[in-house]
């Protein structure tokens, strides 16, 4: 059972998804898949974990001339620049063949509409930021329990840090994923992935982009009505809604 | 003329199933929609021959496999193996009906065989002639059906949209200014797109605007414009209802051909067998020799003359209902009262056999009526400045009205994966874009394997469960040859073999459709072209630098990080964000980055301590894909995990400075707080390759408190530089 687990694991499927399959509670599902992990080395990594590092690096730097090796610079880089690299999509499951890779060592947080109720969620933490959690709090991050938050920031600012509302919930550990509902329509919002410390607190180490759920009824003359007279009159200089396609930087935090 | 419009949009759309192999299944989906579908609605423009003002959506992937020789020689062969079938069943002696459901299908199967090969078996051709005589608008689709409001980037929604635009205008000879959006699904946002890539006129569902802020004056009777400028046409779902609807409308008459019963499963296996898939499966011949009959399994045979009568009646009833509608709502004016009613084209001719002659014969009974069909463009040319501006929240025409056929418990593991294509394809063009017409090839292709890969049918089938394993296996296939192509692009082992091998395994869409610019962001054109080279530089965590100096900790990191700058040094300082600072600011080599802590309300200081050193990892992990970091040097207790947990992962050199401790501010302290700073404060005397200590604390004071080995020293002085200490012992090991 338990090199079943695994297999569908690495095809890319939820532990949820995997308990329903098999018609298993998700928590023995949990456990198989944990000890598996433990047992063979902790975290599961894919065969040749792709470091991220090193990708968009290399690319420049190979088609640059070799800075002369002066004293620390060559400390630094000899290992960074030595790592084979691959697409960060080629994994390979035990047998040899390529499969889905099960994470990608990054930071992040998407959420997608599902419904005017409901916004499916997914995440990943990387094991740097699992580390710095495990120092700080002299626990595994196993150990660390985590936690959901719901933030209603509708006409908020999210980064002032206040909600209209919030909601925070327990997740299952290894958890990445989330079918967030009920939610209410035409609201804004943002998810949070993060952990309970030990005081209680909500820390949260991933947030999402805010995002609106549809309008279920008729609006009247609503909250879009002025911003979008305001964007046609020319009133302002950019519109003050939310686009859900972004343009995304690769290097965006690289000035 | 009757004041008020009707307009009809078909949209045509097959998944690219389009394989090099013999014998696929899935290639049979193109076979019965040009049978059943395409080619009858040909008929009818030709029978008619003047202009219809319907218009036709086409999309990118039907395109292609009806240009492709492949595809067209194998339909032939299907047509034949189709007549031949009809010959042998007409030979075996059947009852009356069915020979004369049989003379049916032999010429309808020869007809179809004269057409296809009149228009040199290319139907693009066809369309695109009928559409230059005027009988026909024509628009398409993204390239690949991708749904938009899953896609994570602007770039992946505009390479969909450009590439679709592009293929269409090298089949169609002209560029459309209106798109089918992929299941009707708009998202904010995409219509800033749309309207910067050309396309003035879409589709949505009706709830579109019935729920758009502020609600139209004419609710769904006049498309509108959304915040971008791009007109929205809703479907009206009671006069589309009439003809999809298998329950409330017409397809579901008894008279009408039955779908869910072939021939196929009428007869011995032995007998069909020679027809069948050589595996041994049995699938539809399309030869369906019953009618509907009522709500029983016990079906009679199909008799055309019947289906023809309804044909008509059904035509009647449909242009009385559309005249009541009109003239129920004739009192509106700027603009007058338009319905619209988009379709996928398949439900008429493969859903709805006698699909095709219905809307023939609609549009003869409109004519009579006096009702004026239109186009969207022609509308919009005549009422372009009645039309309200709204916005248009997330909504599809799917099942329930929004995402829930595109993303659920059976089809969400894929999403993940689509993004990090999306934004590996942004790096990728960022870093490689010219490298090489080699590279830039590799680019297209990578681009071609996301675009197939993002159509929205797999998630579609994988929701329905009827060839889920099939869509499984392609977004796999998919995903995998854009690892593989992916890698072989950073390892520089690209070869024309490798890319014609890729190019072959799917011959979707030609390389000049695929502008892998689409994926550049203005930013990484910057990074990557003219911001110059890749720094070497040193990491700086500390809670304290300008603008938030709280004692002497704060001057000596300023100091410090001054004078490595005066030596030559790139030095990216992280330090906490400060109300009325900047986030960022650079004085030559000096980068400052005030880094938001993940939460700004938490009430515990070891929470508040955590939160800000996740945000200094993160950040780095961002930076560190263009900037090398050759050593970390964090100041105080506060910045250590973070600064550990890169140290390790970067594998560069961890120097820390710290002016005090928990237990020389604090020599009585005590308590779980305490224990834990001093928990962390061992830590990086244990890990850190040099640590610092202010001139003031002797070594043996610290050591009393804490384990110490020979890497602690005493502070040095500001013009000699800490970090060429270590490094020969580093690069001995």
């Amino acid at each position: 059972m338990e090199e079943k687990i695994v297999s569908l694991k690495q095809q890319g499927l939820t532990l949820k998804q995997i308990a329903e399959q098999l018609d298993m509670p998700i928590g023995k599902v949990q456990y198989a898949w944990r000890k598996w992990r433990s047992q063979h080395g902790e975290p599961a990594k894919p065969v040749a974990a792709p470091k991220r590092k090193t990708e968009g690096k290399k690319a420049m730097t190979s088609n640059l001339k070799q800075v002369p090796a002066s004293s620390v610079k060559q400390v630094a880089s000899t290992l960074q620049h030595e790592d084979p690299i691959q697409s960060p999509l080629l994994d390979k499951g035990p047998e040899g063949f390529w499969k889905l890779p099960d994470r990608y060592d990054q930071d992040l947080m998407h959420a997608v509409v599902q419904s005017p109720n409901a916004v499916y969620v997914f995440w990943e933490v990387s094991d740097s930021v699992k580390e710095t959690l495990s120092m700080q709090f002299m626990r595994p991050w196993e150990d660390l329990p985590k936690a959901f938050r719901i933030l209603d920031i509708t006409l908020l600012d999210y980064a002032s840090g206040h909600a209209n509302r919030s909601y925070t919930f327990e997740l299952p550990e290894m958890t990445n994923s989330w079918f967030v509902r009920p939610l209410d329509p035409n609201t804004t919002y943002v998810f949070e992935f993060g952990i309970r410390t030990m005081e209680g607190e909500f820390l949260p180490l991933l947030a999402s982009s805010p995002i609106d759920t549809p309008r279920a009824e008729p609006a009247g003359h609503g909250r879009f009505a002025e911003p979008v007279r305001r964007w046609q009159y020319g009133e302002v200089e950019s519109p003050e809604l939310l686009d859900t396609l972004p343009k995304y930087s690769a290097y965006r935090f690289v000035r | 003329m009757k004041p008020g419009y009707f307009s009809l949009v078909l949209h045509a759309h097959l998944p690219y199933v389009r394989h090099e192999e013999k014998h696929r299944l899935e290639e049979r989906w193109v076979y019965e929609a040009i049978s059943e579908t395409y080619i009858p609605i040909l008929w009818q423009v030709d029978r008619l021959q003047k202009p219809l003002h319907w218009t036709v959506s086409i999309s990118p992937p039907v395109v292609e496999m009806l240009a492709d020789p492949l595809v067209q020689d194998r339909y032939v062969e299907h047509l034949d193996e189709m007549l031949e079938l009809i010959d042998i069943e007409l030979a075996e002696g059947r009852s009356e009906p069915e020979v004369d459901a049989l003379h049916f299908y032999r010429q309808r199967y020869l007809d179809l065989k004269n057409t296809f090969l009149h228009w040199e078996k290319n139907l693009n051709h066809a369309f695109r002639t009928y559409r230059e005589q005027g009988f026909i608008d024509m628009i398409t689709c993204t390239a690949t059906h991708g749904f938009n409001p899953h896609l994570y980037t602007d770039q992946a929604a505009r390479a969909e949209i450009r590439t679709g635009l592009n293929c269409f205008e090298r089949h169609y000879g002209f560029r459309p200014t209106g798109i089918w959006l992929p299941e009707c699904a708009y998202t904010p946002g995409v219509d800033r797109i749309l309207y910067e890539e050309g396309v003035r006129y879409t589709f949505v569902d009706e709830h579109a605007l019935l729920d758009a802020d502020p609600t139209p004056d004419k609710g769904i009777g006049a498309p509108v414009y959304s915040p971008h400028g791009v007109a929205l046409f809703p479907r009206d779902q009671i006069i589309s209802g009439k003809i999809w609807s298998s329950m409330i409308g017409y397809p579901g008459h008894p008279d009408y051909r039955e779908f869910y019963r072939d021939l196929a499963y009428d007869r011995d296996w032995e007998y069909i067998q020679a027809f069948m898939h050589p595996e041994g499966i049995r699938f539809d011949t399309g030869l369906k020799m019953h009618r509907i009959t009522g709500d029983t399994d016990e079906k009679d045979f199909y008799v055309r003359a019947w289906a023809e009568h309804q044909i008509d009646n059904h035509a009647l009833d449909f242009a009385q209902t559309l005249e009541g509608h009109l003239e129920a709502h004739g009192g509106q004016m700027f603009p007058p009262f338009l319905v619209t009613a988009p379709f996928d084209a398949e439900l008429f001719g493969h859903w709805w056999f006698e699909g095709p002659e219905f809307l023939g014969k609609v549009a003869e009974r409109l004519e009579e009526f006096g009702i004026e069909t239109i186009t969207p463009a022609l509308f919009l040319e005549r009422h372009f400045q009645d039309l309200e501006t709204v916005h248009v929240s997330m909504n599809t025409w799917g099942r329930k009205g929004y995402g829930d056929v595109w993303i659920n418990e059976r089809n969400e593991w894929m999403l993940r994966h689509l993004h990090m294509m999306e934004t590996q394809l942004v790096k990728d063009v960022a870093d490689y874009r010219h490298k090489s017409p080699l590279v830039d090839r590799a680019l297209i292709q990578l681009v071609r394997h996301y675009v197939l890969a993002v159509s929205s049918d797999w998630a579609f089938i994988l929701d329905g469960q009827t060839t889920a394993q099939y869509a499984a296996e392609r977004f796999r296939e998919h995903t995998r040859l854009f690892a593989e192509l992916e890698t072989a692009l950073y390892q520089d082992k690209l070869s024309d073999e490798l890319l014609a091998d890729h190019y072959r395994a799917y011959p979707f869409l030609d390389d000049v459709d695929i502008d892998i610019d689409t994926f550049l962001s203005p930013h990484d054109f910057y990074v990557t072209e003219e911001r110059g080279q890749v720094d070497e530089a040193i990491l700086v965590l500390t809670p304290e630098f300008t603008g938030n100096v709280v004692g002497d900790l704060g001057r000596r990191v300023i100091d410090e990080v001054e004078a490595r700058a005066a030596e030559g040094e790139t030095v990216y300082v992280l330090t906490p964000f400060k109300e009325g600072l900047p986030e960022y600011e650079r004085h030559n080599h000096v980068h400052v980055y005030r880094v938001r802590l993940t939460s700004p309300f938490l009430e515990h200081v070891m929470n508040q301590v955590a939160a800000q050193n996740v945000a200094y990892v993160k950040l780095v992990h961002e930076l560190g894909s263009k900037v090398v970091f050759k050593a970390i040097h964090q100041f105080d207790w506060m910045t250590i995990t973070a600064a550990r947990s890169l140290a390790k992962a970067l594998q560069v050199p961890l120097y820390s400075t710290m002016l005090s401790f928990e237990t020389t501010r604090n020599p009585h302290g005590h308590g779980g707080l305490f224990d834990a700073i001093h928990r962390i404060e061992s830590s990086i005397l244990a890990e850190a390759d040099t640590v610092f200590i202010c001139e003031q604390l002797s070594t043996e004071e610290v050591g009393m408190r804490y384990p110490i080995g020979d890497n602690v020293k005493t502070c040095l002085p500001l013009d000699a530089s800490p970090y060429g200490q270590k490094r020969l012992k580093k690069n001995t090991k």
